[in-house]
């Protein structure tokens, strides 16, 4: 059942009594409310937003960035909407690794209080939500015929080149399982709700309620027996801080952890890898798994590799020459630059770097695409039919370069950091909130992580003879943080620990200090990966219903237990 | 027992003549419209009738014990042949009447669907006429059972293995995403052979109906996306909202092209297959049918859901 609470009347002053009280639909939320459908557990799922996007809500999201040039704006990269950034998100999709769960000595911080397989054997159903068709990662195993090789006859032993990363439609889980959620009697979905605060009973470790808002101005509250936290790594850390009528620094935050840590993504592309066997023997390009899911290698370090450098995790891909450089010589590239101002903010900002536009390098960029008319033409008309026209999206752009030499596009783990925080502003939003505020910060691991898989590959390919990679080590700082912090991944600001000591949760994601009240999503992940983080998140949001499916909490024993 | 299987020459009822003679040679006749050779070279009894001819039915009940009544036609073929069959049946001394009705009179209702379940009230005309030879079979005095199968599949089904199958080739079909989340109520034509005879034999199921589907269905994406696999229509097709709209518009002329065809009299003029907004909502359709009245009564073995998507796809690569 849905309600739009900004029309809804009568909601003022209202509380809405439940069991399960969720706050945030976006893949996490949704993919947890979607597992209560047939049971008898009364879930409300609330949505701070509308089905589709709208402006107003979206400024809700706005807040301070200490630095512009290593941040994005706070409504960037996230829609404040039923369905969740999975409206714009990219649909890049493949697991967490081992290592990512083990205790790394050579990475402070980094500790999980649950083991690899605790949250893969979600990744069969999380594939199925996700739709990136069957859960097979392997190049080996995913396609029937076997899958072209990278570079033929390449076989580092210092990369996995078998590692896959599949993609969704993209799907909007909106849109997508709305639908089913619209249709279950025992799932009540509030839209345009903004949870402002949450509550605990008077002097108890029991969560009473979340205060809702709306832009109409009602205010009304949701009892329930558990609370679920599922509004991604900012939204989540800035409601826990702003909850502050019981907790004078914010629920969970009673040792100073909650914003802490707030990871992205090292991301970025550099370098140029030249290979000297023919070209039909080199390929960087996307095939499709039966279900029609597109599959794509990367260059995966191996954890060998990473333990032996001390170094976090990292994943490399074949990619095309840099955009903004006319050097390339390819007319569609250069028409992609040119057609800048019709890109979303979030694509073009990874395609075009920061470089600003001259008269000059348009012209010469104009140049490229007039000399190869018909492969400009041809690649439109191409990514028309299989990307703009496509319900199962062509992923990304895919262009050869004329001579055999590649980029790489490097995605690496960004390891924890105290310093890197999310914290309250002192601007307000419209309920007199106070705005998130971002000071994302990075450490020197997260370079020399880059620095040293480069290295390693650099060796690689002059062992095999194939090919070559040159690359400037000084150059490493600007390509990484050209963009700042990878957009769209918010991770680590309510992590997952074995003690109130190390986490602001605990391994079944129950915030320490209360008695009903999880997280969900990737703020409760204590590392960031190499991998883009929406698998598993919907992976942690399935191993939280299984966890809240296991046993429901009486309250008259909780009650009883804290008197 | 001596069965009259009338509608022989259908889909369902040749099967079921077959059946039968391999069952117990001799047991049965077929009644149909023209002799068939491949009847006539099994050796099968067969009786030229025409139910809508009621002067043709006392020759061919004569000494019939039971009669399946799997004739198929327009809506009003349906209601007469059933009229004709069951008065002929009770002067002939017909001991069990099985009839062959169909889940569309539930029409678009959603839900878990038992057997007692009322008849929809949003049924179209071929539904209307299913419940009209229903009530005509339970009133009629004879012992009677009701078989209302799902979409049958399998084996010589055009419109639930040709059709769909064909679509899934052109990528008309595949990956539905939200509009393929309905339960896809499915039964293997052989299942519904095995019904038809266990309606014959079992005395519990006297004076019920039945409805055969698949007591566990997949949602119809998860069949689409299996069915596409097996038969090589890879990488399967995720269709994009404006297809949707394309087809819908498309089917206009279609259908007209079809009633032009048939009132020409060229029935054999091979048309593209529509996919009607009737047939696009099918696939969000959230129905279950209740399969407990069959477990019980009926107890036949049904096709696992793997064999009879194998078993239809032998026969759809089969006749391409």
């Amino acid at each position: 059942m849905f309600e739009d609470c900004a029309t809804a009347s009568g909601l003022g002053g209202s509380t809405l009594r439940t069991t399960l009280c969720i706050v945030g639909a976006g893949p996490a939320g949704i993919s947890l409310a979607l597992q209560f459908i047939g049971t008898k557990t009364d879930v409300v799922l609330v949505a701070g937003g509308a089905l589709d996007h709208e402006t107003r809500t979206q400024q809700l999201y706005a807040g301070e960035v200490a630095d512009e040039a290593m941040h994005s704006p706070l409504t960037e990269y996230r829609h404040r909407q039923f369905g969740g950034s999975s409206a714009t998100w990219g649909g890049r999709c493949m697991p967490f690794d081992p290592i990512d769960f083990e205790a790394r000595p050579w990475i402070e911080g980094a500790r999980w209080p649950i083991a690899h397989e605790d949250i893969a054997r979600f990744y069969p159903a999380a594939s199925a939500l996700a739709e990136i068709g069957d859960p097979v990662f392997d190049a080996r195993e995913a396609i029937a015929d076997g899958m072209r090789e990278m570079a033929k006859g390449f076989a580092p032993k210092a990369f996995d080149l078998d590692r896959l990363e599949r993609f969704s439609a993209p799907t909007n889980f909106g849109r997508r399982y709305g639908e089913r959620l619209r249709r279950a009697p025992n799932i009540r979905v509030l839209l345009n709700a903004h949870a402002v605060e949450i509550e605990r009973e008077a002097g108890s470790a029991r969560i009473g309620r979340v205060k809702l808002r709306t832009l109409e101005g009602a205010e009304f509250s949701v009892a329930a027996e558990r609370f679920v936290i599922a509004t991604g790594g900012i939204e989540t850390a800035r409601l826990l801080l702003a909850s502050r009528k019981d907790d004078a620094t914010g629920i969970g935050n009673a040792r100073d952890l909650v914003g802490r840590n707030y990871l992205c993504h090292i991301a970025g592309t550099m370098g140029r890898l030249t290979f000297t066997r023919p070209a039909a023997e080199i390929f960087h390009g996307y095939e499709r798994a039966w279900d029609g899911t597109y599959c794509r290698r990367r260059m995966a370090l191996r954890s060998e590799v990473q333990r032996e450098k001390g170094i976090a995790n990292i994943v490399m891909r074949l990619h095309h020459p840099r955009l903004p450089d006319p050097a390339h010589g390819r007319g569609i590239l250069s028409a992609i630059f040119l057609a800048k101002p019709f890109i979303s903010y979030e694509y073009s900002k990874r395609l075009h770097g920061g470089d600003a536009m001259s008269a000059g390098l348009v012209l010469r960029h104009a140049w490229n695409v007039l000399r190869e008319p018909f492969g400009t033409a041809g690649f439109l008309a191409n990514w028309a039919r299989r990307r703009t026209l496509a319900a199962r999206k062509f992923p990304s752009l895919i262009v050869a370069p004329r001579n055999n030499s590649f980029s790489l596009d490097i995605h690496a783990e960004q390891v924890p950091n105290p310093e890197s925080r999310v914290t309250l502003a002192s601007a307000r939003d419209p309920f007199g909130q106070p705005q998130a505020r971002v000071d994302w910060r990075y450490r020197p691991l997260d370079l020399e992580t880059v620095r040293v898989a480069l290295h390693a590959l650099k060796d690689e390919l002059a062992r095999w003879g194939g090919g070559s990679l040159e690359f400037d080590e000084a150059e490493i700082p600007d390509a990484m943080l050209r963009e700042g912090a990878y957009g769209g991944h918010h991770i680590g600001t309510a992590r997952m620990g074995r003690s109130p000591e190390e986490g602001v949760v605990d391994a079944d994601c129950k915030v320490f200090g209360t008695e009903n009240l999880y997280l969900a999503g990737s703020a409760t992940f204590p590392t960031s990966s190499q991998a883009n983080p929406t698998l598993t998140i919907v992976a942690s949001a399935l191993r939280l219903a299984e966890h809240l499916q296991s046993r429901r909490e009486s309250p008259a024993v909780q009650t009883g237990r804290a008197a | 027992m001596t069965v009259l299987v009338a509608g022989a020459s259908g889909f369902v009822g040749s099967r079921v003549v077959a059946a039968l003679q391999a069952r117990e040679p001799g047991s049965v006749r077929a009644g149909l419209r023209r002799t068939r050779p491949d009847f006539t070279r099994d050796g099968i009894h067969q009786c030229v009738m025409d139910a809508a001819d009621p002067a043709t039915l006392p020759s061919a009940l004569a000494g019939v014990t039971h009669v399946v009544n799997a004739i198929m036609g327009s809506p009003a073929a349906m209601v007469e042949t059933t009229k004709n069959l069951l008065e002929a049946a009770k002067i002939a001394g017909v001991t069990r009447f099985v009839h062959l009705s169909s889940i569309a009179v539930f029409g678009g209702q959603e839900g878990l669907i038992r057997d007692d379940s009322p008849y929809g009230t949003d049924v179209d005309a071929y539904g209307a006429a299913k419940i009209e030879c229903e009530k005509l079979v339970k009133a009629s005095g004879l012992e009677w059972v009701i078989l209302r199968p799902a979409l049958i599949h399998g084996a010589g089904s055009d419109p639930w293995t040709g059709r769909i199958g064909r679509l899934l080739k052109q990528g008309r079909l595949g990956d539905l995403a939200e509009r393929g989340d309905g339960l896809c109520n499915l039964v293997l034509v052989e299942d519904v052979v095995a019904a038809i005879l266990a309606a014959l034999d079992r005395p519990e199921a006297a004076g019920q109906a039945f409805n055969l589907a698949d007591p566990d269905p997949v949602t119809w994406n998860r069949f689409l996306m299996d069915f596409a696999r097996e038969i090589g229509a890879t990488p399967v097709h995720r269709l994009p909202g404006w297809q949707w709209k394309v087809e819908k518009l498309g089917a206009i002329p279609l259908k007209v092209l079809a009633i032009i065809r048939d009132k020409a009299k060229l029935k054999r003029l091979p048309l593209p297959d529509a996919v009607t907004p009737s047939f696009a909502r099918l696939f969000a359709q959230q129905v279950q049918y209740d399969p407990a009245g069959v477990d019980h009564r009926l107890g036949f073995s049904r096709t696992p859901y793997d064999e009879g998507l194998k078993r239809a796809t032998r026969w759809f690569a089969g006749h391409r």
